[in-house]
């Protein structure tokens, strides 16, 4: 099977073999080695549709995947291929067995990337006809609705509308892809091509524009869904899912970065509360114009042209200065239905709706949008007539005005010299000091404004629930998570608010909402990570639930659920106290748990290109100090324990903790999974402490969302994983978790019911031996760490339940995080290593997760089966996507 | 982008305002960055307790935090942590509708607003929009105590001067 497999992945030259060169001699193009390589994958294929033949699936699902490389190579260099003409048979035929569950998702790979190719024109009309509606036709067993429109629709003639109103700055160019969605809860996937060709110019980005349709009038319709991710190539979209929501109006997201030429897939999954439009277009920003071109305000004079009016209008005393900057109005201006006097500068206005295109009167917070502004002649008179000095002027019913000179201008006139950058250009001010209050590392994909746009503090405070704090707290469940924002008060040691301060002596930092980046210890946020982080998860956890009776007992299936769980759990967060700790720890996450997040976003698929961590973590390859932890996990290295901790009371199939082996993963919750809590969690208040003895710990949550993002990557996101996986205690137990092994965890379950599941992976070299597992986890001292998450969403019912926490171990996972780790309450939760000899295993350890996901190969065709057929559909597609997708044509 | 200069444009013009004119007992500058110059985003403020309350006799620190979207964002206005008040998060955190960009804010709302609205919340809290359990529980369930802890904390704030 092996075998076979190498050859699907076949490269070009070995591709090249058996096949007739025309161009021997001749140095070979990547394109002719392209069409040689699917000359031979089409061969292949064939001989599988032969009736009579014994057709491996594997080996069917491999020569897809391989097939749709090579289409989406050739149509992104638009090209076609030689033997194109011959495709359309093959490609029904192939669609024959799209009810294969297994091989659905190489179909649709396969498709997607065939639809692409009839864009560009590679068949006859009536074949692509045919084939496109094959592709749809497959790609409805993707998504929860059937009713997908691909196509142009009549609300994308409402785009232009909502652009002039409030992006009027932005000019859209080309719509690559798009979708019409209706109210409730949707799954929504629709691939797109980028060919090289198509983009324009190096202005142009490739922005996601999402808009309710139902009401254009105010800003209100450019909120993204609060209920629905949005997931680019399997990557959470900054701000547009519930790791950071922005519950505010935004512009159309930058994705360019996260676009790659060839075939892309957007998705939108969960609850949509309207119609929206949904678009991914080019587009660019244009320069405010310098005399805008506005209509005249018309003063409404109700008070007058009401003689029962009880109010008569009076002398106004109004500023000349612009509400926004407080600065000399240079073009007064007001909505159209502003009935005060007061204006405000056009200029401004533009400057501050285009970075947060709120469109609200500065002055009465009346929605104006861009077409609603108007001049107001009047004033513009009023400013021209009195003198610069004038800051004010009184105006008198009957219109006549007084002008009011600044009163005190001596106190200017003597600043106090640390106020010299009062006088710089505020432009320059900015750039003296952006450095210091914004987050250091950008990505260079991601637009400066949209990163400075980010408040990553602005979720942090959630109310308690009255309810809650009423009930005195007889649930600790119910925590009313009011957070305690600084780790210095909460955390046992106090090493770390040093440490913290020490990183972070910019007081922007300090805030609250960066306490959680402190808690990681590194000086390097990136905004990033956002794209990669859990999110995406998230977004496949409604579908789960959805189609997904019973999970299967599956490790995949298992990791799927623990992300859920993860996601359900931040979806419960952040509906009632997600603090922004949260998400600025995604946020700020290094670069180097970046690498291990992305898997998550990826669903278990191979590694991407772009993973530095991986290396970066093995730079110590070969450390002595194995503990006998490690050395007792090695044998398996990757085996992740999935446990699942239910909340009695709710739906279990939907809460999930993870625990997995901290071997593959503890670095990462040392790292960012304190914080978390620290923030979120009263309990660090010691109002829980009782029920929660772990709670110190507190970095389970944390955990929560590492171990499934980590758990991919280690495990190489082979489908093996899916097969290994043993329910280790299928039952329920009661205060079982703590018994299950991880001791670390004693306290933190509660009277949660939990389960664990084990999945040991069985790669080739990889053993069975689910027992050890927890074994392993108490020798190691590692963490199993498993946390009970309450699914806002799914579980109503547990709404007020808070999450319980668990218990991380100790573990010291990087150099840069070892002396962090005095944080943490030593004692009877830490295993026998000593954080250093601990993380000095762990560093060995961490080798072999790398090695395994550096390795190219899609592996879908091996162990894939049993996987395949318990993870829902889409989550295959994903997977199969991004296997196609790591061994790379681009 | 243009947005951040409006942002310090803006709170230059409101340090210029505030060093003018401002209410009594009041304080509040920028804060100091490491390099000894003055950050505009930052601005550290006192709050009087008001005459004739449990409040008086307190002078309470609070920190503005301003984003590069003020004004269209209002400033993260905190208390030291656990600061006992009903209408302010553990992590002392102040929330009032004017502080809250989905509700009260404009951008129109100054520096000097600001402080003087969280004035009155100190002494006229909202029991409808509680962000603490404990100040909440006792100005609900326990007036009495609630006043002695008030009390007990404005001592802890006295006069820096």
């Amino acid at each position: 099977m092996a075998g076979m497999m190498a050859g699907t992945m076949m490269p070009p030259p070995q591709a090249a073999e058996g096949v007739t060169i025309g161009a021997a001699g001749q140095q070979m193009s990547a394109s002719l080695a392209n069409s040689l390589r699917v000359h031979a994958v089409v061969e292949r294929l064939s001989l599988h549709i032969q009736p009579g033949l014994d057709s491996n699936p594997t080996e069917f699902f491999g020569l897809c995947l391989s097939l749709a490389r090579g289409i989406d190579f050739a149509v992104a260099n638009n090209e076609t291929l030689l033997k194109a003409q011959e495709l359309p048979f093959l490609l029904k035929q192939v669609c024959q067995r799209k009810n294969d569950v297994f091989l659905q998702a190489a179909i649709m790979v396969l498709m997607a990337s065939v639809k692409n190719a009839c864009m560009i024109g590679w068949f006859q009309e009536e074949e692509t006809q045919e084939l496109v509606s094959l592709a749809s036709e497959i790609g409805k067993v993707f998504c929860t609705p059937g009713d997908i429109n691909t196509a142009t629709t009549n609300s994308l003639s409402i785009i232009p509308t909502i652009m002039s109103r409030f992006y009027p700055l932005m000019k859209m160019g080309q719509i690559i892809a798009s979708l019409e969605v209706k109210p409730g809860f949707g799954t929504y996937v629709i691939d797109f091509h980028i060919s090289k060709t198509t983009r324009n110019s190096a202005e142009d980005k490739i922005r996601l524009f999402v808009a309710q349709t139902d009401n254009t009038e105010t800003s209100a319709c450019i909120v993204t869904p609060q209920e629905v991710n949005f997931l680019l190539n399997g990557k959470g979209v900054e701000r547009r899912t519930n790791v950071l929501m922005d519950t505010g109006p935004q512009m159309p997201t930058n994705v360019t970065g996260m676009l790659k030429y060839g075939t892309n897939l957007l998705q939108a999954v969960g609850q949509f509360k309207g119609h929206y439009v949904i678009a991914v277009a080019f587009m660019s920003m244009e320069p405010k114009p310098e005399t805008p071109v506005l209509q005249d305000y018309v003063q409404h004079c109700t008070a007058e042209l009401d003689p029962d009016s009880d109010i008569i209008e009076g002398p106004s005393r109004i500023s000349l200065n612009c509400p926004i900057s407080y600065t000399r109005i240079r073009t007064p201006v007001k909505g159209h239905s502003c009935r005060h006097l007061q204006c405000f500068d056009y200029s401004n206005f533009i400057d501050i709706n285009t970075r947060r295109p709120s469109w609200r009167c500065p002055h009465c917070n009346q929605h104006v949008h861009y077409m609603d502004i108007r001049v107001d002649q009047n004033m513009v008179k009023v400013l021209r007539e009195v003198g610069e000095r004038c800051s004010d002027v009184i105006i008198s019913a009957d219109g006549s005005l007084k002008a009011i000179s600044e009163s005190d201008d001596k106190v200017d006139q003597t600043p106090e010299r640390t106020l010299h950058c009062e006088k710089v250009m505020p432009e320059q001010v900015e750039s003296m000091t952006s450095t210091r209050a914004l987050p250091m590392v950008m990505d260079l994909t991601v637009d400066e404004d949209e990163i400075n746009g980010v408040d990553r503090s602005d979720a942090e405070d959630r109310k308690p629930f009255l309810a809650s704090l009423q009930n005195h707290f007889v649930d600790t469940n119910l925590i009313p998570t009011m957070p305690s924002q600084s780790i210095n008060a909460n955390v046992p040691s106090r090493n770390f608010s040093t440490l913290a301060d020490e990183f972070w002596s910019s007081p922007y930092w300090s805030s609250s909402a960066s306490d959680a980046q402190m808690v990681t210890g590194f000086s390097e946020p990136s905004t990033s990570t956002f794209m990669t982080s859990p999110v995406t998860t998230d977004s496949f956890s409604p579908a789960l639930n959805c189609d997904v009776g019973g999970y299967g007992n599956t490790t995949t299936a298992s990791v799927m659920h623990n992300q859920l769980s993860a996601s359900s759990y931040l979806q419960s967060l952040q509906q009632r106290f997600v603090n922004s700790g949260a998400n600025g720890e995604y946020g700020t996450l290094p670069p180097i748990y970046h690498a291990n997040r992305s898997p998550i976003a990826v669903q278990a698929l191979p590694a991407r290109p772009q993973t530095p961590a991986p290396q970066q973590r093995s730079r110590t390859p070969s450390n002595p100090a194995i503990s006998s932890g490690t050395a007792l996990t090695s044998p398996l290295p990757a085996a992740a324990n999935g446990l699942r901790s239910v909340s009695g009371n709710t739906d279990r199939q939907q809460q999930f903790a993870r625990s997995h082996n901290v071997n593959s993963s503890s670095s990462q919750h040392n790292s960012s999974a304190p914080n978390w809590n620290l923030q979120d969690h009263p309990f660090m208040h010691g109002q829980s402490a009782q029920q929660q003895a772990g709670a110190h710990r507190a970095s389970s949550p944390n955990l929560l969302y590492q171990q499934p993002l980590r758990v991919p990557q280690s495990r190489s996101h082979s489908p093996n994983v899916v097969r290994s996986s043993l329910p280790l205690a299928p039952a329920q137990t009661q205060q079982g978790v703590s018994p299950v092994g991880v001791g670390n965890s004693a306290g933190a379950t509660n009277s949660q019911q939990n389960r664990l599941m084990v999945a040991a992976q069985l790669a080739a070299q990889r053993v069975r031996q689910p027992p050890s597992v927890p074994v392993q986890i108490q020798t190691s001292g590692a963490g199993a760490s498993y946390l009970t998450s309450a699914d806002g969403i799914r579980a109503p019912t547990t709404e007020q339940r808070g999450n319980v926490g668990g218990a991380l171990p100790a573990v010291s996972g990087t150099m840069d995080l070892a002396s962090e780790q005095n944080w943490r309450p030593t004692g009877r939760m830490r295993g026998s290593l000593s954080g250093r000899a601990y993380s000095a295993a762990l560093r060995e350890f961490m080798i072999q997760p790398t090695q395994q996901t550096q390795t190219p190969a899609p592996r879908p065709p091996p162990n894939l089966p049993p996987s395949q057929s318990s993870m829902p559909p889409h989550l295959q597609f994903l997977l199969a996507r991004n296997a196609q997708s790591s061994t790379g044509t681009e | 982008m243009s947005g951040g200069g409006i942002a310090r444009g803006r709170l230059a013009e409101e340090r210029k305002s505030w060093r003018k004119n401002h209410p009594h007992g009041f304080v509040a500058r920028p804060d100091n960055a490491p390099d000894g110059s003055l950050d505009l985003m930052v601005w550290k403020c006192i709050i009087p307790g008001k005459p004739g309350t449990d409040w008086e006799g307190g002078f309470f620190p609070l920190t503005l935090h301003f984003s590069e979207d003020y004004p269209s964002k209002p400033p993260k206005c905190k208390f030291p942590q656990g600061f006992f008040h009903p209408n302010v998060y553990p992590s002392g955190t102040v929330c009032l509708s004017i502080l809250n960009e989905d509700y009260g804010w404009r951008p129109a709302i100054t520096v000097k607003q600001i402080l003087v609205g969280i004035q009155d919340l100190l002494d006229q809290p909202n029991p409808a929009d509680p962000a603490q359990t404990d100040g909440y529980q006792l100005f609900v369930q326990d007036p009495t105590e609630y006043r002695r802890r008030v009390r007990q904390q404005s001592k802890l704030y006295p006069p820096t001067l």
